[in-house]
């Protein structure tokens, strides 16, 4: 690098010293001074090229020549700032986008789960009729013996493992809190190859020792407050059955552990005796031998199970999933994800190949623009090589600069994502919302690989458009080149501009129509009317300790409640025994209005579901009383049970009004009891506004604790039914969050022992519940907006391409007498013929396209005609508008100057 | 790669101009217009070199370590680059003259096979 450097130096001085030597020898021989000069000149040839030549020998040694070309492009580029800025924003968003979404979805679909031989690890499945036609199938747990009968039947399983949610109560600091762990065979870890992070995990040795416990690396910063020194320290767990079990705490899992059939906060050795006793509950999860497929452990479960568990009502009505059912772990956490995240991909590949589309059709015009400029430096002595290397700088710069900002896009785009997928679910409602909607979304980083092809397509397009032109013109006579209408390379590259134009047209429409069908879908599910009002409504969940009596727990709320109800802030507060978005139902019994048969009423699909309230529950959430009132203090003393009923159930019970109505209550093999309906209310949709409401009935829950007490019901059965998982509505006359320390006060000094599960706004809930389908079509959505805005900006390059070139003939044109309009109209039309064949085929992709987006659709067809009408039409003005800009600058051509210009 | 053609002048072939340059520099130092004028002379003038591909052809042969250089004064009492032969450019010019011999024989037999030239 020195010696170059040396040796270069001085080339200028050099190079005329020779000359100069030259022109002396030829005036020594003889020759007049002018004469003398031209021929050493002549005889030197050409010294710019020599120069060249000269710094070309260094050229691999140095870089000096690469900075120049850097130097000298990046001058270029600064002087055309706009198209600089286009064409790198383009390819970062391109880059961007495929990086981000491709990250996702890699993690989430195709790599394996974070455990040995994962790919192979499976779940057994039972799937149970609904209890009426057209609700899905649910899945039943395994009894232990049924589990057992499992693990000594099957020849394509191995490394059988019984996994049982179990429930655990802790004392904290803050009074009960409630865990949701796991009882599992003490295989599971050894199965699943996973380490603790402390400690150790459940080891076969395990097997039925009810006395140790391994934490969630959450649990164990909340309740241990993450002391590193746990191991061998003991937790009692709170137990309604027996008192307080001590389990010593004999390992922590790392933080991004998650059990691959579910989270769980804490895991215990399954005990069989406990096991024997409880419902069905357990799942079976294993791995498939070596030699085994999956659909012959399907094949086999179906022989097994059918011998296994027992037979489903004859009466049932039929399901459209096998009864029995072999499911790798894997696909179970994505299946309901996989049509959606490939749908994403598929787009983010649309929007990425209309980048390419775009960025070369930039860099094509860009490059005709330039054959006079390339021309002349041919032509004063510049190499092809040369102008070459300096093209492709150009070129290479872009798409470095473009793919560095598209990484950092990229970065930008996967915390968005994360953003959007994340949800607040606290408490009880991580089981039933689940924490995000993406599974794993928190192992996805940036992919570097996908990056690496994003960026190498990018860079390719970019230097295979950007290059032809420099390419075609080195081929070229130069003077022709130079002429006045820029060679022949321009008529070529304008068919294939056109040609390019048009697709990204097509794409972009394609994905707009999709994009709009998904918002427009969005847009009815937040349109559906709940039943309820969720704005300024405070949500809580109360944790008892298991061992209290009900009498206790019925006082600790009707303490809570009148507590609340004396808040200045707080227009009403109730009880129910499980609140909204928490998706259980209970129905027990039926419900027989007077005039009616028993078998009338159960032959209708839905049976009413029963939700025990407080009064001023239905007056929180402000549901609608469509006739009669809201339950009343008074109710609960009334000799009959008063009851609400919602809409639905009013329908089942007959026409006209059912206030004041008598309803015969079978519940079992107990005498009927009577009920009277004291008001109908608006159905509410407790879970997603998709779902169909359950037909409820309302009734006060101590008058059905009372019921059970006569019935003589078991304290958990009385409650299970009646107090549940003990949500709490309040609705406040100001923002909801500022009642949150009041609420936690009066629970702290009504019941010191009691502690809150989950505190938030209900509309926060509410928007959890539609996040997924937000989720969808805000990706789609900023995807088919990037795809709708580069496919203007590539009408518009186009057009405004086109003018330059025709500056010339709209000089004459105008100079001849063509009006402003006239001009307009010329370069309109071109622009609107291409936005229209464009958009018409794109609207013939979408109509086939857009049916993949069929089960992610609430309320339309993938057909959907004011989708299929608006958007084009939209995009068609908002092209129509791209084409505008240019032509109009087009009528701004004065005819003199245009004139003049050759 | 230097061209002119003038009549009975004839074009250099590659790498030819390098072996000049060596050539002409085993007699001593010489600035880039004297080693043209050296080469042009030395072959009654048969060989045009269009000078300013000398220039090229120096820096190359700098690359390669056959030449160095430094500053000088010239015969006029003017500043000037002079360019010397390295030890190892000496070596390459024995070298590439024992190739030249070879590859002027091999031509001369096929061309005129009769005759036989000696070396």
């Amino acid at each position: 690098m020195m010696r170059s450097k040396r040796a270069l130096d001085g080339l200028d001085q050099d190079i005329r010293d020779h000359i100069e030597r030259e022109t002396q020898d030829n005036l020594d021989r003889g020759m007049a001074p002018e004469e003398a000069r031209r021929q050493a000149m002549l005889r030197f040839g050409n010294a710019a090229l020599v120069k060249e030549d000269t710094r070309a020998v260094w050229v691999w040694r140095s870089l000096d020549e690469v900075r120049q070309d850097v130097r000298y492009t990046l001058r270029t580029l600064r002087r055309n700032s706009g198209f600089t800025a286009v064409v790198v924003l383009t390819l970062a968003v391109g880059i961007g986008a495929t990086t981000a979404i491709y990250s996702v979805v890699d993690t989430v679909l195709l790599q394996p789960l974070p455990f040995a031989d994962s790919d192979r690890l499976v779940r057994v499945i039972e799937n149970v009729p609904p209890f009426a036609a057209g609700r899905p199938a649910w899945e039943r747990g395994m009894t232990y013996q049924e589990f057992l009968e499992w693990r000594t039947r099957t020849r394509t399983l191995s490394d059988i493992v019984a996994i049982a949610t179990s429930l655990g109560f802790v004392r904290t600091g803050d009074g009960t809190a409630r865990l949701w762990g796991s009882a599992t065979s003490a295989t599971a870890f050894t199965v699943l190859g996973a380490r603790a992070m402390l400690g150790r995990t459940l080891v076969p040795s395990d097997e039925g020792n009810p006395d140790i416990v391994v934490l969630s690396f959450g649990t164990w910063r909340r309740l241990f407050h993450s002391d590193p020194e746990v191991v061998g320290e003991t937790i009692e767990f709170l137990s309604a059955e027996r008192a307080g079990r001590r389990l010593t705490v004999v390992g922590v899992l790392p933080a991004d552990f998650a059990f691959p059939t579910g989270e769980a906060e804490f895991f215990t050795p399954l005990i069989p005796d406990d096991a024997s006793k409880r419902r069905a509950s357990i799942m079976l999860m294993a791995r498939l031998r070596p030699d085994v497929t999956l659909d012959g452990a399907i094949q086999e479960a179906a022989i097994i199970g059918s011998a296994v568990a027992p037979p489903v009502r004859a009466d049932a009505p039929p399901m459209t999933v096998p009864r029995f059912d072999v499911q790798r772990l894997k696909d179970r956490a994505v299946n309901e994800l996989r049509p959606a995240l490939r749908v994403f991909l598929a787009a983010v590949a649309v929007v990425l190949m209309i980048v390419c589309a775009n960025v070369a059709n930039l860099l094509l015009a860009r490059g005709t623009a330039r054959q006079r400029e390339l021309a002349v430096r041919f032509a004063i002595g510049a190499s092809r090589g040369r102008v070459a290397r300096q093209v492709l700088t150009e070129c290479l710069v872009l798409a470095i600069v473009g793919g560095a900002l598209g990484a950092l896009l990229g970065a930008a785009g996967l915390t968005l994502v994360k953003e959007l997928t994340s949800i607040e679910a606290p408490g009880i409602f991580r089981l039933s919302l689940s924490a995000s909607i993406l599974p794993r979304v928190n192992e996805v980083g940036i992919d570097l690989k996908m990056f690496g092809i994003a960026f190498t397509l990018a860079a390719l397009a970019s230097l295979a458009f950007g290059g032809l032109p420099a390419l075609h013109l080195s081929r070229l006579n130069h003077l022709q080149a130079m002429g006045p209408r820029g060679g022949g390379a321009g008529r070529a590259a304008s068919r294939i501009r056109a040609a390019l134009v048009v697709g990204q047209l097509v794409m972009a429409t394609v994905l707009l129509v999709g994009a709009g069908l998904l918002i427009h879908s969005f847009g009815k599910l937040t349109a559906v009317d709940r039943g309820y009002d969720p704005s300024n409504v405070l949500a809580f969940q109360l944790v008892f300790p298991p061992d209290y009596p009900i009498a206790r727990k019925t006082e600790t709320i009707e303490a809570v409640l009148a507590r609340l109800r004396a808040i200045p802030n707080v227009e009403a507060a109730g009880f129910t025994r499980a609140g909204m978005h928490i998706g259980e139902q209970i129905t027990i019994g039926t419900f027989v209005p007077e005039g009616r048969t028993l078998e009338e009423m159960r032959a209708y699909p839905a049976w009413p579901s029963l939700r025990p309230v407080s009064r001023g529950f239905l007056t929180a959430m402000r549901v609608p009383v469509l006739d009669g009132r809201e339950l009343e203090a008074a109710d609960f003393e009334a000799s009959t049970p008063a009851i609400v009923i919602s809409r639905t159930v009013a329908r089942q019970f007959g026409t006209g009004s059912q206030v004041g109505r008598v309803v015969d209550w079978h519940v079992g093999k107990q005498p009927a009891v009577q009920l009277r309906v004291v008001g109908v209310v608006e159905d509410l949709r407790n879970t997603s506004p998709a779902r169909e409401p359950y037909p409820e009935v309302f009734i006060d829950y101590r008058q059905l604790l009372a019921l059970q007490q006569r019935w003589g019901d078991s304290a958990l059965w009385q409650n299970e039914r009646a107090i549940g998982l003990l949500s709490f509505a309040i609705r406040t006359r100001s923002d909801p969050e500022s009642a949150i320390p009041a609420v936690g006060e009066i629970v702290r000094s009504v019941d010191p022992n009691a502690g809150i599960d989950a505190i938030l706004p209900m509309d926060r809930l509410v928007a959890s519940s539609v996040a997924r389908p937000r989720f969808y079509a805000v990706m789609l959505g900023v995807f088919a907006g990037v795809a709708g805005l580069l496919a203007a900006i590539g009408i518009y390059g186009v057009l405004a391409y086109a003018v330059t070139q025709r500056t010339q003939e709209i000089g004459v044109r105008m100079a001849l007498g063509a009006q402003r309009a006239q001009i307009l109209a010329l370069v309109l039309r071109t622009g609107v013929i291409l936005t229209a064949v464009g958009i018409a085929l794109g609207l013939v992709g979408a109509a086939v396209g857009t049916r993949v987006l069929q089960g992610m659709l609430f309320g339309i067809t993938p057909l959907d005609l004011k989708t299929f009408l608006t958007v084009p039409l939209m995009f068609g003005l908002v092209a129509t508008f791209a084409c505008y800009v240019p032509a109009r600058r087009a009528t701004k051509v004065d005819p003199m100057v245009a004139l003049r210009s050759e | 790669m230097p061209v002119k053609r003038v009549d009975d002048q004839i074009e250099l072939l590659q790498g030819t101009l390098d072996l000049l340059i060596l050539r002409t520099l085993r007699l001593g130092p010489a600035h880039g217009h004297a080693i043209a004028k050296s080469i042009e002379r030395g072959s009654d003038d048969v060989l045009q070199v269009e000078q300013g591909s000398l220039y090229p052809a120096l820096h190359r042969l700098i690359k390669r370590g056959w030449i160095t250089f430094g500053e000088g004064t010239s015969e006029n009492n003017r500043r000037a680059k002079f360019y010397r032969l390295t030890r190892r450019g000496r070596k390459q010019l024995e070298i590439e003259t024992s190739r030249w011999d070879k590859l002027a024989r091999a031509i001369a037999r096929i061309l005129r096979p009769a005759a036989g030239v000696k070396g």
